[in-house]
């Protein structure tokens, strides 16, 4: 572990309904809002059963992890005493009402997996991850073939990235819908589309090519797994297998193969090779589109690409139509990620693509901003604002920087052009004085 | 005169629910984090002590819309409520029947209604009323 848990800490103040403000430090990622009312029911008079916290107007819930509230350094979390039951019936009313969406079901299932203490134990060693990937022949072949791809592999933080992506659906979705627009905007810069095409062959196609060979033994995972494959066509909504169930309890009736049993007798963490042979798995998936993309003309391919992507998208919300389910969202996510890397690789993008590829790294990583996130919309989309062709010259010496604050919606153009003269036409400190001024 | 545009003050008014800069009665934030256009938000009030609302937290959804702060977000109660200017049946808070949504100005904010709100608990005629269990929601 390279990061120790101090330095993961953060300060919040907790704030009572009686009494006074208190400061605590702690690691949100490491505990549980139930651990941490243990915590501060030594600090306060307000024991852990009867104590409710709330934050950003949401009730904290004691099964949740408290990053999952995104509790930052600085913010300040209530404090109030209430009846010790009814915090506990709350939360059961609430996850049976999150239970009855598979979706949601599915997301909680791999959070709560990852926030377990031993998987993040386990994650948060990139040597272990690495290591259970290097186990699966069929990948390790394949980055022995493909160096590019072993250095991801190699990379702690990549891998310690991919695990936070896991833990934390939002973020995953952040990602997903930032990979898609990525993929769009390298396609419509001259040159991209070729980009696109080497990036296939060097990365896709070895990903694709190992999942062919593996077949077979993907099969016997599935079998191991107790995983029967669903009709085609038809959503496989039923849950995901238990793979530490125990062999006997085998619901389609097939006596367990001789290696799957040995393996989860010999191997404590019965369900951890499910990551290394997860990527066979979801490949096959892949399959098809990409065989008819092959053939298919160069612009044709341009959209396939974009809506493969776009397919990984939808099946990880949904669960695929294939028996490689489980393993699929693992999968898919990684698959994403490799992507991304590539992507955003400098060694594949010219100057003025890497200056596009910008905008996303920034939005990517971090905490979703409302904020940024509006103004690259308005940028992108909305309809721009006709100014009137303005005819003083400061008018138009600023008249970038009026469309600008126009779209930000400051209307007053008088007003905009005084807060540029103000600032000496930069935008950001015209914006602060047009704030600090709103009667000007 | 130059008015604060709708991003800017709702951007302002989430930093001060995490921050928890108020009275501390009364808790906001965004529902989700990735909605850009910043229109749900979640709201809390802590029962005014001495009524029977006394350590009952209130869960409400407040939506704004295109014309905030130019009019009044909707609000509704998640949590079972019973007060004459909350809809029985749905949970909304009649704009009509709280002053200060009724007669919206631009400088009110979401920690104004939810304030409002909790003076409206702790009024004489209300603190009063029976309550629904706690917990029930609408």
């Amino acid at each position: 572990m390279e990061e120790t848990l101090s330095e993961r800490s953060i300060v919040v103040s907790f704030r009572p309904s009686t009494g006074k403000l208190f400061d605590c430090s702690f690691d949100p990622t490491q505990m549980t809002v139930r651990q941490l009312k243990e915590k501060l029911a030594r600090e306060t008079s307000i024991p852990a059963d009867s104590m409710r916290l709330v934050y950003s107007g949401r009730i904290l819930k004691d099964e949740d992890m408290v990053d999952s509230y995104g509790v930052k350094e600085g913010h300040t979390v209530h404090v109030v005493r209430g009846a010790a039951n009814q915090a506990a019936e709350q939360a059961a009313a609430n996850s049976s009402a999150s239970g009855s969406n598979s979706n949601n079901f599915e997301q909680d299932l791999m959070r709560g997996m990852m926030n377990s203490p031993m998987m993040r134990q386990i994650l948060s060693n990139p040597e272990i991850v690495r290591s259970m990937v290097m186990q699966n022949p069929t990948m390790r072949q394949m980055i022995e073939r493909n160096p590019e791809i072993g250095h991801i592999i190699n990379d702690p933080s990549f891998i310690r990235q991919t695990m936070d992506m896991a833990r934390n659906p939002e973020l995953m979705r952040e990602m997903m819908r930032n990979n898609d627009r990525a993929l769009a905007n390298l396609e419509t810069i001259p040159g991209g589309f070729n980009h696109l095409r080497r990036m296939y062959h060097t990365l896709q196609e070895p990903l694709e090519s190992a999942g062919r060979h593996a077949k077979a033994a993907n099969q016997r995972l599935a079998q191991m797994l107790n995983v029967e494959s669903p009709p085609e066509g038809r959503i496989n909504s039923t849950p995901l297998p238990n793979p530490w169930a125990p062999r006997n309890q085998n619901n389609n009736g097939s006596s367990p193969t001789t290696t799957g049993s040995s393996l989860s007798q010999t191997n404590p963490f019965g369900g951890i090779p499910n990551f290394g042979f997860g990527f066979p798995a979801g490949i096959l998936n892949f399959t098809t589109p990409i065989g008819d993309r092959s053939t298919s003309s160069t612009n044709q391919s341009t959209t396939s690409q974009t809506n493969q992507t776009s397919q990984t998208n939808n099946s990880s919300s949904t669960t695929t139509p294939s028996f490689s389910s489980p393993s699929d969202p693992d999968f898919i996510r990684r698959f994403q990620q490799v992507m991304q890397r590539y992507t955003s690789s400098p060694q594949y993008l010219s100057r003025q693509q890497m200056h596009q590829q910008n905008f996303y790294p920034t939005s990517l990583f971090g905490s979703p901003n409302p904020f940024f996130m509006n103004m690259q919309q308005s940028s992108f989309g909305a309809p721009q604002p006709t100014t009137t062709q303005p005819t003083e010259p400061p008018e138009i010496r600023f008249r970038l920087q009026l469309e600008r604050l126009q779209e930000m919606g400051f209307v007053d153009q008088a007003a905009n052009i005084r807060a540029l003269l103000a600032a000496g036409g930069d935008v950001n400190s015209a914006i602060e004085w047009l704030l600090q001024n709103p009667n000007s | 005169m130059a008015k604060v545009p709708r991003n800017f003050r709702l951007l302002e008014e989430l930093e001060k629910g995490e921050k928890g800069i108020g009275d501390g009665t009364c808790s906001y934030g965004l529902s989700s984090g990735d909605d850009v256009y910043m229109s749900d938000w979640n709201g809390t009030i802590i029962g005014p002590g001495h009524t029977i609302h006394e350590n009952r937290i209130y869960s409400l959804k407040l939506h704004c819309d295109e014309n905030y702060p130019d009019s009044p977000p909707s609000v509704y109660f998640i949590s079972r409520i019973n007060l004459p200017c909350v809809n029985q049946q749905t949970g909304k808070v009649e704009s009509t029947k709280l002053n200060c949504l009724g007669n919206w100005k631009r400088n009110y904010t979401l920690e104004t209604v939810l304030t409002d709100l909790r003076r409206e608990m702790a009024n004489p005629h209300n603190k009063k009323l029976p309550q629904p269990p706690e917990g029930s929601s609408f």
